[in-house]
């Protein structure tokens, strides 16, 4: 490229800017499968808890699949090669809604709805869902 | 032949990213918050001393920020494109598509 670029070479630079753009921006869109594992895993452990009745059991299991899960996804999650563009800002909703319903949905059933299916396979899914579109939202982008 | 209404758009091009390499950089992170720095040598195809290079001459204007720290035991560089950055680039695009869409000359008539 030189200051005499012509309408041609310009051209052809617009259009090489936005080739690379793209590749590296598709790089950066792997939040999407992080807030749908994180929804799908909530839910599970929501599923995991709400329907174990015996307390040591239920906390051992869910410490265990829950620990490890975390410490895989962060792992998976720390050596992507590129974030996308307001991610945390855009995403961040998605993360407290799924937080705050996880932490009601047990605070509600612990005990109460003990081993009921009726009450724990509803609020898993709910528990997930705020995550799981998320997800599908960011995906789109 | 009338004359043209303003300066030539080439003017406006930002000296800087006139070289390839250096334009090529400055895409490649327009549109993500950080890129490492594997990404964009492998995207811009170009070796590890020339992307170190260009992106030090970069870094020197103040359009790309470098940030180096690990990920388990592995060394990790991380580039990526500060406000400034952004607003050259932004300039430059305009001036490349401003010098896009003018008339290709006319060669003059042989006499």
């Amino acid at each position: 490229m030189t200051n005499e670029i012509s309408p041609e070479a310009a051209r052809a630079a617009l259009a090489s800017a936005a080739t690379t753009r793209e590749a590296v921006q598709a790089e950066g869109r792997w939040m999407a499968t992080y807030m749908l594992s994180f929804g799908l895993g909530f839910g599970a452990a929501a599923l995991l808890l709400g329907l174990i009745e015996n307390f040591w059991l239920r906390m051992g299991l869910f410490l265990a699949i829950w620990i490890t899960f975390v410490l895989v996804m962060v792992r998976w999650a720390s050596t992507r090669l590129a974030s996308a563009r307001t991610q945390a800002r855009r995403v961040a909703g998605w993360w407290v809604g799924t937080s705050v319903l996880f932490a009601v949905v047990l605070f509600l059933g612990t005990d109460r709805f003990q081993g009921q299916l009726s009450y724990w396979l509803p609020a898993a899914a709910l528990i997930a869902a705020p995550l799981v579109i998320g997800g599908l939202l960011e995906r789109r982008k | 032949m009338t004359a043209p209404a303003g300066p030539h758009p080439r003017h406006e091009l930002d000296e800087l990213l006139t070289h390839a390499v250096r334009f090529s950089v400055v895409a490649a992170l327009s549109g993500v918050e950080r890129a490492e720095f594997a990404l964009v040598r492998d995207t811009v195809e170009v070796s590890d001393s020339v992307l170190s290079k260009q992106v030090a001459l970069l870094e020197g204007a103040g359009y790309v920020e470098v940030e180096k720290g690990k990920v388990g035991r592995r060394p990790r560089t991380w580039l990526s494109l500060t406000a400034d950055g952004e607003q050259a680039f932004t300039r430059h695009l305009a001036a490349l598509r401003a010098i896009a869409s003018l008339a290709v000359a006319q060669p003059a008539e042989e006499s």
